[in-house]
Order: structure tokens, then C-alpha cells, then sequence
């Protein structure tokens, strides 16, 4: 029933490579009609061109065993009139081609990254895809036969024309045929059936989805410490994108309303903690800035729009992530993982650094490092914990002295806190699968970028959340009153009746490299991983001149640490007479440098790491 | 045996011809062919029932498109939740693809949340669009699956008349 032989070899190269191509192009057209793409996808004439010729082996050999089958079936005696004969070779190579080419599509979506776009189920698409093909396939291998039947006509003329004489008419040309028999190890027809069942089945699986796994933690009473959990699951970014990340929780809980992150908690020098509080110092409400702006104390006659500030007496809002810990104080922490993967909890600057195996709870206790700022983080295949959402930052203050940066240095009006960090969701798309991530194998790409877990409309609050934009003036956006200040002298035994600068602590727990960049005034840096810097002895470290400075970019590598003030004063360019003239707040907007960064989404923009800092008039 | 292949043959070959004229210049999108418009979710069913294309003096332009008429894409869905559980649910999950690149949706409403268990949700999307494009398709980020799901809306010349 089937003999290969009854096909030549060329005709069924000849018959492949036309169903391939045409329907191929008809393909292509049509999905891309449909909107399906692919990732990096080539001009139409490259993609038509590669996916044909990827497509003709196979279509050839089914369109061999098709026109094989076909004559087999329905003239295995040769009966029939060479026209019809060929007709049936075209008809059951263009429908086996057709079956091929159609279902190749699983392969071409995992070789190119191809989504098709009409919605239909599997089946369906290929069902469909098969008909549309053969549309064009039959007609190609219809017009092969044609030239076959044709050509030996053709070339008895051409071969007459070199011999100067007459080509005898041919009549009723037929394809050539076998002369012996098919061979008993021949390809059969339910051969045929079954190992192109198996392609298929192959194909399919490819589609299939890895499930996230997590398991329950056990249940365990804390009572004296904060109890953290390592959660997994998805957070919206500022474009309502969900996006999968992890994270130190404060609840045992995941999708679809995740812990991820803890509210500010302080440990004193005393022995309370933790203790639930969005500010430091632990002072009466008369002390709590006002939308984060610190009131002022009169107007400072010396000058127009200049106020005297009241030093030593305001609290500051902290943000979440953060724990707060005076000098002396023991910070005692239980935390729970409750994935399926090992983590750690790692306070970089320090030796803290603890093993989390998976469903258990791990009693983390440890003194207070100097004072500075420190991010703590899970340091388990870093960077890519870190970048997944495992981050958060320990601020240690000086017991005895909590206006200033260490005790001897920077005191400020009220402090802020910057945790800057980067969202790839390539990334959490890799980890919520369970695959593996290896940065050197597939580089971050973030497409979020946060201060404080905020970006674009929200971190400038102006969102249309106004609970979260008054949470992000109070801990985000520095703001206060306009004052005289000598920003570079800033010692608290130093001229008291100056005004001081507003402290703005820095941590990049991202993997890009960041420029906070200040409008209106510069800023003062005081210190660099918790180094105080000297104000009159520079130093060289890694090239760098390590030295209090003035700046308008500080430069944030990732882990790093810094400590800049902020003088609100009114900017050196701005004339008295304006000064005078300025009925309303000035406005001056701090945003990151690199470029990337001010995104969302791969392009919307305004809407990743940007924020504003105020001046009263 | 023929005249079966060359009728499976013309339907095909009219079936694509269809796919290719149903994206006419209709203001109001229709699916290029029956089913096209439903993509099945991890959760449950994802239903394009309405597409519209409005010229609107409003969407002028931002940032980087002052000089670039724009149109408003509104893309009307039914999402049902047929598993027993909470699903995360966002319409920020959902990006219009205009050849390599993906726009979000403005004003995305309701804020990000969840679908409750068997829950039906009709959702409401509008996109920016630029008035020079006119073949779209919706991307829809499945968290419940490893590569996002991609339904074709068509093509709908632009609205403008100017």
C-alpha cells in the first residue's frame, strides 16, 4: 500500500519545498494579521524565508510519504490516466505537508519565542492552521506536477533543438515509475500514524507550567521579639503591573495579599522593643511634623522667607522595611521561612549572617552596631534574593544624642530615610516558576525602580491614593521651612542660633547604579558606609576623595550606604526680590540620573524613581 | 478522495482570506473569526466583548508624543474566576502590544486586588494608542502561567478625521 518508490525523490524534494514555502507565506501573513509575534521577529520576507526553509525537511518527507499513501490507496494498480495520477500525488503530498507545517507550530513558538494571538485552544489552532495551509499548499504542489508532467515534453524539445531536429509529440507524459517493489522494511502507514502522534505528544509538553511552591511554617509565640516571615508573592507596581517578589514579612501570609514588608519598628537603649512606631524619638504628638514638615519656630527677621527652626525636638516618620535601634539596644528578631527554598538574613557592614532553613523559625539575636545605616538583606544567590524584595534597613541612632548622624556629627532638624531598589519581573517571573536565576546567564533587566517601595505618581504624592501621599510626605518628601544654615558646621557645640539641614540616609539595595540628583540646592555628604568623613583630612579610597562635600549627584552603587544634609535654604540663584514675591511652596524635584530609572514599565515616564523636596516660604 | 482534498483546500484558502478582510476599517472591532476573542486563563475565561477606537481631542499627547496624533483604544472584557480560591487580579495585568512594544492601560480601574472564588468581573480598558497603528493585541500576564496570554483585537483604522 505504501511504496516510497512509487514517488522519485525529486518530485517529493520538489512537492516539500513548495507546500513549505507557500504555506508558509500564507502563514505568516495571516498571524501576523492577527497580531502573533515573536521576540526579536525579522522582516517579513527573513521570517517567511527562515521559517519555509526550517519547515522543509520535515514537510518534505510527509509530502513523500502523503503522495506515497495516496497512490497506494487509491491506484495501486496504475489505472488510472497520468493527469489524475498526478493530481493524486499533489493532493496527498499538499494534505500531509499541510498536517506538518501545521504542526510545527509548538516548535516555532519554542524556538522563537512566538505568541500566537487568535485565542484558540491548541487543537483548534492546529486544526485551523492545517486547512489555511493547505489552502496554499495544494495549489503549490498542484503546479508542481504540472511542471513534472510537463517537463519530459520539455526537455525531448530542448534535446530535439540541439540535435536540429523535430521533438516527437509526447503524449499523456506520466511521472516516472518504480520498477521494483517497496523493500519489506518500507515505512508503513501506521508507522507513519505513530511516530507522528509522538511528535505532537512531544511538542505538548513543552506548554507545560511549573507550579510555585511554599510550604506552612510552623506555628511558634513570640512575644519580646519581632517575628519576620519570609513570604513570596505579587505586588502591583505603579503601573498595576503584579509583579512576583519576596520579602521579610510581618504575617504569615501570601497571594493574594502578601506580607512582604514590615512597618517600622524601634529597639531602645532601655530594653523596650520591638515597639510599633512610624517615628523617632518616641515624643509627644506636639512633636510629630505635620505632614512630615517640621513647623517653624518665627520668622528670622534677618532676610525675606527666612524662619528660625526649633532644634533638638522633632520627630522623623521612618518608612517600611525599617527597624530603628538606639546605641546599646539588643535587637532580637524571629524569622520565619516559610518557602521551600533556603534563605538567609544577612546585616551587611556587620557579622550578622544566619542560615533560614525552609519551614523553620530561627531566633536571631544581636547588640546594636555603631551608629549609621545598615541594609539588611538575604544575601542567599546575591544579588538575586536581594532584588526579589529581601531587603530592608536597620537605622542605628545614637542613644544620647538622637538628632545627630553618630553623636559627634551632622545634627539635623529631622531625618529621612532612602531605600532605593529595582523590580525585574523577568526575574520573578524565572523565581516564581522555581527556575534557577543566574545573573551572568540572564542579566537583570529591571523595569521598576522605588524609593521607599514607591515610584512615579507615588512617590511624589500625587497619586490618587491621598492616605498613601500624605504617608509618603511624612516619610519621603523632605520638606521645611526656609532658614539661614551653615550647612558645613552643622556640630551641635558649634553656633546654636544657626538652623540645620534635614539628614537623608541612603541605601541602594537595587542592582543598578544610582544618582539621586538634587534641583535647587546641593547636598552636604557627611558619610560613606557609615564612615564619617573628615571635614579637613581627605582621604583616597578606590580612586574616590573621601572628604565632607558638596554635591548635586550622589552616587549610589548597589549596597551602598550614605549619609548627605540637606540645607533648606533658599537656593543661591534666587534673588531676594523673588524670595520676597514667593507666596507659595518652592518645589524643587530630586530624581535619579540614570535615565532608565525614571521609567516604569519600559517607558512610562515619569513613573519610577523620582520624588521632590519642599522649601517653605 | 480529490474532490475531498480540493474542498478542504478551498476552505482554507477562504478561511484566510477572511482572516485577512475581516480587519477592515470598522471603528468597532469584531473578532477576525469565531473564538478569536476568547483566551482561556489559568483562572477561568477571558472574554473580549467590545472594542472601540475613539478620536478624542483629550489624548493630545504626553511626554514624548506632542507631536503624535493619538487615539483611545477601549477594550471592553468578562474575567471569570472559576477556580475555589482568591486570585491576584490587577487590569494593570493587561498591555496592548503594538509590534515589539507594550503600552499599559490609563486610569486602570479598580485599584489591584483579587477576584474572590467563582467571581465574574466585567473590566473596562483604555489604551493611548497611536493614530498611525491600527492592528493590535491584548497581553494578558497570567500569573498562572509561565508566558503571558495574547488574544488578537484586530485591526481598527484610526478615528480621526482630520
Amino acid at each position: 500500500m505504501l511504496r516510497l518508490r512509487t514517488v522519485p525523490p525529486a518530485i517529493a524534494a520538489a512537492l516539500g519545498a513548495s507546500i513549505a514555502y507557500a504555506g508558509s507565506l500564507w502563514l505568516v501573513l495571516l498571524h501576523r494579521a492577527e497580531g502573533g509575534h515573536e521576540h526579536g521577529e525579522p522582516a517579513l520576507l527573513i521570517h517567511w524565508v527562515r521559517d519555509g526553509t526550517l519547515a522543509a525537511p520535515g514537510v518534505a518527507a510527509a509530502a513523500w510519504l502523503g503522495a506515497a499513501l495516496a497512490v497506494g490507496l487509491v491506484d495501486r494498480h496504475e489505472r488510472l490516466p497520468g493527469r489524475w495520477r498526478s493530481a493524486l500525488l499533489a493532493a496527498g503530498a499538499g494534505v500531509a505537508g499541510s498536517i506538518v507545517l501545521a504542526a510545527g507550530s509548538p516548535v516555532h513558538a519554542l524556538l522563537f519565542d512566538a505568541q500566537e494571538a487568535n485565542g484558540l485552544p491548541a487543537s483548534v489552532h492546529l486544526g485551523r492552521d492545517a486547512l489555511i495551509a493547505l489552502g496554499a499548499g495544494l495549489p503549490a504542489a498542484g503546479v508542481v506536477m504540472a511542471l513534472a508532467r510537463a517537463w519530459p515534453a520539455l526537455r525531448a524539445r530542448i534535446a530535439a533543438t540541439r540535435a536540429g531536429a523535430a521533438a516527437p509529440p509526447v503524449a499523456d507524459a506520466v511521472v516516472p515509475q518504480p520498477a521494483v517493489e517497496a523493500p519489506s522494511g518500507a515505512v508503513t502507514r501506521r508507522a507513519f500514524v505513530r511516530y507522528g502522534a509522538g511528535g505532537l505528544a512531544t511538542a505538548g509538553v513543552a506548554g507545560a507550567t511549573l507550579a510555585r511552591s511554599s510550604r506552612p511554617a510552623r506555628a511558634l509565640v513570640a512575644t519580646d521579639r519581632l517575628e519576620l516571615f519570609v513570604n513570596d508573592g505579587h505586588v502591583a507596581m505603579v503601573d498595576g503591573t503584579l509583579v512576583y517578589m519576596r520579602g521579610f514579612g510581618e504575617a504569615a501570609a501570601g497571594d493574594p495579599q502578601p506580607s512582604l514588608t514590615i512597618g517600622p519598628q524601634l529597639f531602645l537603649s532601655d530594653g523596650r522593643g520591638p515597639v510599633a512606631s512610624r517615628f523617632y524619638p518616641l515624643v509627644g504628638e506636639d512633636a510629630l511634623p505635620e505632614e512630615g514638615t517640621p513647623a517653624d519656630a518665627g520668622i528670622d527677621p534677618s532676610g525675606p522667607a527666612l524662619h528660625v527652626i526649633r532644634r533638638r525636638h522633632w520627630a522623623s516618620f521612618f518608612p517600611r522595611r525599617t527597624i530603628v535601634a538606639e546605641t546599646g539596644s539588643t535587637i532580637r528578631l524571629q524569622i520565619t521561612n516559610r518557602l521551600a527554598g533556603p534563605h538567609r538574613f544577612t546585616v551587611e557592614g556587620t557579622d550578622v549572617d544566619v542560615a533560614l532553613p525552609p519551614g523553620e523559625a530561627v531566633m536571631v539575636d544581636f547588640a546594636a552596631p555603631g551608629p549609621g545605616t545598615y541594609l539588611y538583606h538575604d544575601s542567599t544567590d546575591a544579588p538575586v534574593n536581594r532584588v526579589l524584595g529581601l531587603h530592608g534597613a536597620l537605622v542605628v541612632v545614637p542613644a544620647d544624642a538622637p538628632w545627630t548622624l553618630d553623636g559627634v556629627d551632622g545634627e539635623f532638624e529631622r531625618q529621612w530615610l532612602w531605600l532605593l531598589a529595582d523590580i525585574d519581573p523577568d526575574w520573578g517571573r524565572l523565581a516564581r516558576m522555581g527556575v534557577p536565576i543566574d545573573p551572568a546567564k540572564t542579566p537583570s533587566v529591571p523595569r521598576y525602580f522605588t524609593i521607599n517601595d514607591r515610584a512615579g505618581v507615588f512617590s511624589v504624592a500625587a497619586s490618587p491614593d491621598e492616605a498613601e501621599n500624605r504617608r509618603t510626605k511624612e516619610d519621603t518628601k523632605p520638606s521645611g521651612h526656609a532658614r539661614t544654615v551653615d550647612i558645613r558646621d552643622v556640630r551641635p557645640d558649634v553656633d546654636p542660633s544657626l538652623g540645620t539641614g534635614q539628614l537623608i540616609r541612603m541605601l541602594n539595595a537595587g542592582i543598578a547604579v544610582h544618582q539621586p540628583h538634587f534641583h535647587g540646592n546641593h547636598v552636604w555628604t557627611i558619610a560613606v558606609g557609615n564612615t564619617r568623613l573628615s571635614r579637613s583630612e581627605p582621604t583616597v579610597v578606590d580612586g574616590h576623595l573621601r572628604l565632607q562635600h558638596w554635591e548635586d549627584v550622589v552616587e549610589m552603587s548597589p549596597l551602598d550606604v550614605k549619609a548627605v544634609m540637606l540645607p533648606l535654604k533658599p537656593p543661591p540663584d534666587a534673588l531676594p526680590e523673588v524670595r520676597a514675591a514667593q507666596a507659595c511652596d518652592w518645589v524643587y524635584p530630586m530624581h535619579c540620573h540614570a535615565e532608565m530609572s525614571q521609567t516604569a514599565g519600559g517607558g512610562l515616564y515619569p513613573g519610577g524613581m523620582v520624588s521632590d523636596w519642599i522649601l517653605k516660604p | 478522495m480529490l474532490a475531498v482534498v480540493l474542498l478542504l483546500a478551498a476552505a482554507g484558502a477562504a478561511m484566510g482570506a477572511r482572516t485577512l478582510t475581516a480587519h477592515g476599517p470598522e471603528i468597532d472591532g469584531r473578532p477576525p473569526f469565531r473564538g478569536a476573542w476568547d483566551a482561556r486563563a489559568s483562572f477561568g475565561p477571558v472574554r473580549v466583548e467590545r472594542v472601540r477606537r475613539l478620536g478624542d481631542s483629550a489624548f493630545a499627547g504626553g511626554h514624548h508624543t506632542a507631536d503624535e496624533r493619538v487615539d483611545e483604544l477601549r477594550v471592553s472584557l468578562r474575567i471569570v474566576n472559576r477556580l475555589g480560591r482568591r486570585v491576584p487580579y490587577s487590569p494593570g495585568q493587561f498591555r496592548l502590544r503594538l509590534g515589539s512594544t507594550t503600552i499599559t492601560p490609563v486610569r486602570p480601574n479598580p485599584p489591584p486586588d483579587a477576584l474572590a472564588a467563582g467571581h465574574t468581573l466585567r473590566q473596562e480598558l483604555a489604551f493611548v494608542v497611536p493614530a498611525r497603528r491600527s492592528t493590535y493585541t491584548l497581553v494578558f500576564d497570567d500569573l498562572g502561567r509561565p508566558r503571558p496570554l495574547t488574544v488578537a483585537l484586530g485591526s481598527l483604522a484610526s478615528a480621526r478625521k482630520d
